[in-house]
């Protein structure tokens, strides 16, 4: 027991030490959130911004006074109009600095042709210059109040059309009300899609982020073996009083001390963003647990079961693809397989359910051992456990049979013989068939 | 006085190549005793045998008795291993590695904090003990791990090539605490070198080695005689196909 912690603490101050990995699992993770947050309100606020604050060129040729009507609209709306009647458009598009953003011209026939139930083009101009959405913005709001102003005609002509009826009803002949039911009860005013929506939302997001610590923490701990044998501190290791597992699972352990700072780190970050994302949209978020889709406990409790035997089972083999190599760039080059198998799952079960795939994909994601959180994360709203159950008891038995292997080859000679040097081939992005291939030669 | 090492037509074969046939030694408790021999002729292969590290095609091997195959285990308390080439952990301080290789010493009763003291002592870096041994130069690092070889009192230090790539200064520091702590401590040890300076100050006995296979065995001494010699150097030329 001694020597086992005597290893951890080894291994975490190492790990603790070296500014890369502090950077890469610590520190970027617990920034990335948080400025991802602030660029996306920054963004949200200068749109806002040139939203709140339209300055307009216009040219009114309008020879009635229905173009007053609009223009009244616009002032409602704290547009501010400069006056640029007596010139031609085309002057203005080359005034350096204008402090206008749009400019809108009023053709002659604008109130004719709209006291005569007919069609007007009202122009609208935007000098673009540094093609960013803010730029953009003002044209579109101001098209909106536009908009508003057209239905106040096509009301006043409806309303003449047809006096006996609503016009809205004249125009809307068909209504259609898209609800959700669930556990048979119809969630009011809420679409299907808005659910899935928010469900990617909150079941995809923890497992996705939780995959990718599972990534980190898979690299540290091959990295970490690959380490003692680039360093050539192995050797001398192997030689101590200690048992060869006490070595495997101090370095494992060691990497679940940092994995557990490092989750601390992500769900700090990922809060963070997740609440100014909340305080951005003005439609608070639909509340799933008010309509009657709260994970259950159990979901809750499978979901992190399948967590951290993922991270274990990750470890485990992370472990012994690191002792098959013989230097830290070729352990990651060879960790990079292991990113395949860890993303297919969570991005497929994303987008579709599982019971939509080809049976044969099916099987290949019941056989990825680290498709069972992302399973669990759904299974929490569906209740339908039994999947997780099996994948559980499979994930164990995967794990026990990597950490047995990965003990077997620490407890021979092989550990120091064995040699997979990747670090010059040239398809890196292959690593496994590099092996494969070098091992026959 | 008993046996420290004893080997028994140890034999080892890579894939295709015969690192060691038939190789049997015998060393004595309290001395010291040179492998010395030609670029592969095997003598890290039979330091590693005796570490544990590899396992022999066939032969036997025991220290103090206890079977190296059988109960490595046993073997693992009782000596200390100095690679040919090695590292300490960049990111400890060299105290730090100190102690986590005392660490492992907890159970057998021996108080680690003492053989970290020992180990600081016998290192010999002064203040920079507490910098970290990414900051060492190869020499600093060897004293270090030479000290963490010795620091354990094992009572048998197997050490391969221990003075390896040191300049004059480092590796006469080095040889002169081998050579003190085995006579103060009674600590065996088994070494192998090129050097054949070093293996005359150091060793008791030396067994010449080649090909795997033993040429001789004897004292420093009773080996130049015996070969009409000016020193060791020309008696390993006379024995190792250099000479002929
Ligand atoms: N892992 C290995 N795989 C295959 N052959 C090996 C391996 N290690 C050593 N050998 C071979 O075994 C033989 C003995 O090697 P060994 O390292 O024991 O020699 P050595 O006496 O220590 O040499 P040196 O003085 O260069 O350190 C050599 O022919 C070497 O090529
Ligand atoms: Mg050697």
């Amino acid at each position: 027991m001694g020597a086992l912690f005597n290893i951890i603490r080894k291994e975490v101050k190492e790990m603790v030490r070296d500014p890369r990995l502090l950077l890469g699992m610590i520190i970027v993770p617990v920034l990335i959130f948080p400025l991802m947050g602030s660029a996306m309100t920054a963004t949200v606020e200068s749109v806002e911004q040139s939203a709140s604050n339209i300055n307009i060129a216009l040219i009114n040729n309008d020879l009635g006074n229905r173009s007053a009507q609009l223009i009244d609209v616009f002032n409602e709306k704290g547009i501010t109009i400069h006056d640029r009647s007596e010139y031609e458009p085309e002057v203005l598009f080359d005034e350096l600095d204008p402090e206008y953003s749009v400019i809108v011209v009023i053709p002659p026939n604008f109130s004719f042709n709209i006291e005569n139930d007919s069609s007007v083009v009202v122009n609208f101009y935007t000098v673009m210059e540094t093609y960013s959405i803010s730029e953009e913005i003002p044209a579109s709001v101001l098209g909106s109040y536009m908009a508003e102003y057209k239905q106040m005609i096509v009301d006043e002509r409806l309303t003449d059309a047809f006096p006996d009826q609503e016009p809205w009803m004249v125009e809307n002949p068909i209504l259609l009300s898209n609800e959700a039911v669930i556990d048979g009860e119809i969630v009011e005013n809420v679409s299907p899609g808005r659910i899935t929506e928010q469900m990617m939302m909150q079941s995809m997001m923890i497992p996705m982020v939780m995959m990718m610590l599972l990534i980190m923490a898979a690299q540290l701990a091959a990295t970490s073996v690959a380490m003692e044998k680039e360093e050539k501190t192995l050797e001398t290791l192997l030689t101590m009083p200690v048992s060869r597992n006490s070595i495997l699972f101090g370095k494992v352990g060691g990497v679940v001390v940092v994995s557990i700072f490092a989750l601390i780190a992500y769900m700090f970050g990922l809060s963070y963003y997740i609440s100014s994302m909340a305080n951005m949209s003005n439609d608070a978020g639909l509340n799933l647990a008010e309509i009657g889709l709260a994970p259950t406990t159990t979901g809750i409790f499978l979901l992190i079961v399948t967590l951290f035997l993922s991270l274990i089972a990750a470890l485990s083999v992370a472990v012994l693809l690191g002792s098959l190599t013989e230097d830290v760039r070729s352990a990651q080059a060879l960790m990079g397989a292991l990113y395949v198998p860890i993303f297919i799952p969570a991005i497929a079960l994303m987008l579709v359910d599982i019971s939509q795939l080809p049976e044969f994909i099916q099987g290949i994601i019941y056989a990825i051992p680290f498709s069972y959180p992302v399973l669990a994360s759904k299974a929490m709203y569906t209740g339908l456990y039994t999947p997780i159950l099996f994948g559980i008891v499979y994930q164990v038995i995967f794990t026990i049979a990597m950490i047995l292997l990965a003990g077997k080859l620490f407890s021979t000679e092989k550990i120091l013989t064995m040699k997979i040097n990747l670090k010059n081939s040239k398809g890196g992005a292959f690593p496994l068939l590099n092996m494969l291939q070098g091992k026959k030669k | 006085m008993s046996i420290a090492v004893q080997t028994t037509n140890l034999t080892k074969h890579y894939k295709n190549v015969v690192a060691l046939e038939n190789l049997s030694i015998t060393v004595k408790e309290g001395e010291v005793f040179g492998l010395i021999g030609p670029n592969g002729a095997g003598k890290s292969t039979t330091l590693k045998i005796l570490t544990t590290l590899l396992t022999p095609t066939s032969g036997q091997a025991h220290i103090f008795g206890i079977d190296v195959i059988e109960e490595p285990d046993e073997i693992r308390k009782i000596i200390s291993y100095l690679p040919e080439e090695a590292g300490a952990y960049k990111q400890l301080t060299g105290r730090e590695y100190l102690e986590f290789m005392a660490g492992f010493h907890q159970d057998d009763g021996k108080d680690p904090k003492a053989m970290v003291d020992r180990g600081v002592g016998l290192a010999g870096l002064d203040e920079r003990i507490d910098d970290r041994t990414k900051e060492y130069s190869k020499g600093m690092r060897r004293r270090l791990l030479i000290a963490r070889s010795l620091m354990t009192i094992p009572k048998l230090a197997v050490m391969d090539e221990p003075a390896s790539g040191l300049d004059v200064n480092h590796a006469y520091y080095v040889r002169k605490i081998i050579r003190e702590y085995v006579e103060n401590q009674g600590v065996s040890v088994l070494l192998s070198s090129h050097n054949m300076l070093e293996v005359e100050f150091l060793c008791d006995r030396i067994a010449l080695i080649d090909d795997g296979r033993i040429i001789d065995t004897g004292t420093p001494k009773g080996l130049i005689e015996r070969y009409d010699a000016m020193n060791l150097e020309e008696v390993f030329i006379k024995v190792t196909r250099g000479g002929a």
